[in-house]
């Protein structure tokens, strides 16, 4: 401000600031992990459709995988049998 | 950057962003915002400082001034930065002193407002503030004459003429 007016500078420095909340450290300094802690301790939010799609796949897989083991089932008995000669 | 040098970095100049950033914005929460945005910025590319360019609180301010301006062209794009803004007397009798000098530096174009912010309330020189707003020193010069300009015209109700004689009655 210029030096020969300190009115103005005296009145201008009547507006103070209000004070920093404390919220604002714990958002600047908490989300700075480096990624190796990432990986040890860091969490991802994961939106539900995506869950409910990966759920629906895990199911999916699930179902499949029983469905040729029942279908493999028998064959399997037969050979066996056919071997033993158990028929 | 180490982890302690930003801590460091933080919590010596949190202040003085914030309250940048709070008497560009008039909001507690905008400017809250620029702090967390700049100390990002600082911790994402910390190359970007170059203590031989300066000292760190300039390197702060230039990145907050930045960012309130984004916003600022963000908000009013059909605006300009720097226009010929002739600041007319505001009669407040609602309020205190304080909320008329809000008010007024408020309605000061950005440009003439981050001028006069850094060069009286964070008492920076002019050639700081160049450096912080990329300007050359004549475009500082004459913002800041201009800001004042509207400052006392603005403000003139609670201020005494220019030159007014302090005798004794």
């Amino acid at each position: 401000m210029e030096p020969n007016d300190p009115q103005l500078r005296d009145l201008l420095r009547e507006w103070q600031t209000p004070v920093i909340s404390p919220s604002l450290e714990e958002r600047v300094l908490k989300p700075r992990r480096h990624w190796s802690t990432f990986l040890l301790h860091g969490s991802i939010q994961v939106p539900l459709p995506v869950v409910y799609c990966l759920l629906a796949l895990l199911i999916f897989a699930g179902w499949r995988m029983s469905a040729r083991t029942t279908q493999t089932a028998p064959c399997a008995a037969n050979c066996n049998q056919a071997l033993t000669g158990a028929c | 950057m180490t982890d302690a040098e930003f801590r460091d970095a933080f919590h010596g100049h949190k202040d003085v962003v914030h309250r940048f950033a709070y008497r560009m914005t008039g909001s507690a929460s905008a400017a809250e915002d620029v702090v967390q945005d700049c100390f990002l910025i600082l911790w994402r590319k910390p190359a970007a400082y170059d203590p031989s360019q300066g000292e760190i609180r300039a390197f702060l301010l230039g990145i907050a001034r930045n960012l309130i301006l984004k916003r600022w062209r963000d908000e009013r794009p059909h605006e300009q930065l720097e226009d010929s803004f002739v600041g007319p007397p505001l009669n407040i009798l609602d309020g205190g002193r304080a909320d008329a000098v809000e008010k007024a530096i408020l309605m000061l174009p950005p440009l003439q407002r981050e001028a006069v912010v850094l060069a009286e309330y964070e008492e920076m020189s002019l050639e700081e503030i160049a450096r912080a707003t990329a300007a050359d020193l004549a475009a500082v010069k004459s913002r800041l004459h201009r800001a004042r300009q509207n400052l006392r015209r603005m403000l003139a109700h609670l201020l005494e003429p220019k030159g007014a004689f302090h005798g004794t009655k």
